[in-house]
């Protein structure tokens, strides 16, 4: 069978180091890393956009030099930025890129049909948020390639979008998706990428990923009691462990 | 954008470009029983190259104007707001009268070259996605250079009625042109016109960004160069036979997205149809006003389109001030 995703050396020059990632089968993973580790840019080598190098294969078969028709098929990318250059109708900005059955289903899903005629200058940045995504998911690429969907998104959208996500693998397609709650990520996440620096320092199962010292590292957070908390507000021996199973006087004690 | 909505654009300006010939009707009627060949003549060597630039012109600002405002995702952005026709009349006045090259052919290459360094020169001050301020300030300041250097090479002329020759030309004028001449800023204006009219799926996804547009699998920096090349020939053939002619290029796309939903790139085709009814329009009203003798058309469509524009710099601000 041939891998949904398969990058080799994907890089961004200056940005990025060449970097590899596999998906054999649909799957939802997330990418984490603190500002500025690469997770756009490694969104960018895969979904063409700048001077990618390296080469990206979705169920075998190259983005570059395909037909926008054909392409979008493939992959379908989501930035972080939530700007819509000009005042289009909510509809209108996801069919770019849809055709009119798959727009009005994607609009259904995000719950976009109550204001699908309102210009998106008009809407709050949270609902533009859903429109974009909702451009997104529309034509129902292999591979959806989003950068902090759930930023901007109230707390029941954050799971519903989540839940969408996991819906999509289910049906087949995969997801590469850079966000920041690494808690939500943990919880619906089939595999976390950490990122520092450009490359990727761990790939693997959520929980383990999430446990491990190099997130403790790279983040500089530790989660005691349940709770992420600043490695600088932590005691530094080896003892912490202890501290944080007798509950308080955590902060403080360093 | 409806079929038929364009369908009556073009109906329309094919109304203005039929009234534009035949207006006024009495002297036509009059040598048509007395004359025909000489009405015919009239109407082929005086009327038709006067409609057909018109026509030719209107729609290469229209359809550029949608262009550039789709590119630097800025409805401000136009020919004539970013010096692309203050330098293509730069290019010409230094061809012929620096150069002294005055033939319809040398007078275009001078007008195209000065519009592309006029828009490369944009290009890399203003950045491909400026600002407001930005891409009117280097439009501007622009404009200013072309201006002046245009004024300075009238001065360095060596005929002495340089400055007299040019100045009906410069204010923008499609006054007695002959067909030739008609046809040498008409076929290359529709010619750029028929291949922007090929970029609009790229530039309807630049709404998205430059990031998802290249997503799309879209060379934006193809297209970049792509739209300045075709608006700089257009344009620049354009502006070597009839002069600069402002606003049509800024106000013919802010109808024309009216009409798309807002869509930048299908914006381009009703924009060349709105171009050239405005220009054909404005022609009448040059030609009907009681003034006992013409007013220059770049003069008539400043004065209709400069209000327009302050009324549309207020409107922003109104917006940004929400």
């Amino acid at each position: 069978m041939t891998a949904l995703l398969k990058a080799e050396k994907v890089g961004l020059a200056g940005r990025l180091e060449p970097v590899d990632l596999r998906m054999e089968a649909p799957q939802l993973v997330c990418l984490i890393g603190p500002n500025g580790s690469g997770k756009t840019s490694l969104l960018h080598g895969l979904a063409r956009i700048g001077g990618p190098s390296g080469e990206v294969r979705i169920d075998g078969r190259r983005p570059d030099g395909l037909a926008p028709a054909e392409r979008r098929r493939l992959l379908s990318y989501l930035p972080a930025s939530r700007d819509i250059a000009w005042p289009l109708a909510a509809a209108d900005v996801v069919r770019l890129g849809a055709d009119e059955a798959e727009s009005l289903e994607a609009m259904e899903a995000l719950d976009l049909a109550p204001f699908g005629r309102r210009r998106v200058d008009r809407l709050s940045t949270g609902e533009r948020s859903r429109v974009l995504i909702a451009r997104a998911l529309a034509p129902r690429p292999r591979l959806l390639l989003l950068d902090e969907p759930v930023a901007n998104l109230d707390p029941l959208w954050q799971l519903k979008l989540m839940g969408l996500l996991r819906l999509a693998v289910s049906n087949g397609q995969g997801a590469v998706v850079a966000m920041h709650d690494l808690d939500l990520a943990g919880r619906y996440s089939d595999r976390l990428v950490l990122m520092d620096q450009g490359a990727i320092l761990a790939d693997g199962e959520p929980g383990a990923v999430l446990g491990s010292e190099r997130l403790e590292q790279v983040f500089g957070i530790r989660k005691v009691n349940g709770e992420w908390r600043p490695l600088a507000s932590l005691p530094r021996s080896g003892g912490e462990g202890d501290h944080a199973k007798h509950g308080g006087g955590v902060i403080g004690e360093a | 954008m409806s079929r038929p909505i364009l369908l009556l654009l073009a109906l329309a300006a094919g109304s203005a470009f039929a009234l534009s010939l035949a207006l006024p009707w009495p002297p036509i009627a009059a040598l048509l029983e007395q004359d025909r060949p000489l009405a015919l003549a009239l109407l082929w060597e005086l009327r038709l190259p006067r409609a057909l630039l018109a026509l030719a012109y209107g729609a290469m600002l229209g359809a550029s104007g949608a262009a550039i405002q789709g590119l630097f995702a800025n409805p401000l952005a136009s020919p004539d707001l970013t010096g692309t026709t203050s330098g293509a009349a730069l290019g010409a006045v230094v061809t012929a009268y620096l150069f002294g090259f005055s033939a319809p052919i040398a007078l275009a290459l001078g007008a195209v070259g000065g519009a592309l360094g006029a828009l490369l020169l944009l290009l890399a001050l203003a950045g491909p996605r400026a600002e407001t301020a930005t891409l009117l300030l280097a439009g501007l300041a622009i404009s200013a250079l072309a201006g002046a250097l245009t004024t300075l090479a009238l001065a360095l002329a060596p005929s002495p009625f340089a400055f007299y020759d040019a100045y009906e030309w410069l204010m923008g004028s499609l006054v007695d042109r002959s067909l030739e001449q008609a046809a040498f800023a008409a076929a290359p204006a529709m010619a750029a016109i028929l291949l922007l009219l090929r970029l609009t799926a790229p530039l309807d996804s630049l709404t998205l960004g430059e990031e998802v547009a290249q997503s799309f699998g879209h060379d934006v920096r193809r297209l970049r160069i792509a739209i300045v090349c075709l608006t700089a020939f257009g344009v620049g053939a354009c502006v070597a036979i009839c002069g600069a002619i402002g606003f049509i290029g800024l106000v013919a796309p802010i109808f024309a997205r009216r009409l798309t939903g807002g869509h930048p790139g299908r914006a381009i085709a009703p924009a060349a149809l709105i171009g050239g009814l405005l220009l054909l329009s404005a022609d009448l009203v040059v030609r009907s006003a009681p003034l006992g003798r013409t007013l220059p058309i770049g003069v008539v469509t400043a004065l209709l389109g400069a209000p327009f524009f302050l009324w549309l710099v207020a409107h922003m601000r109104w917006r940004l001030e929400r």
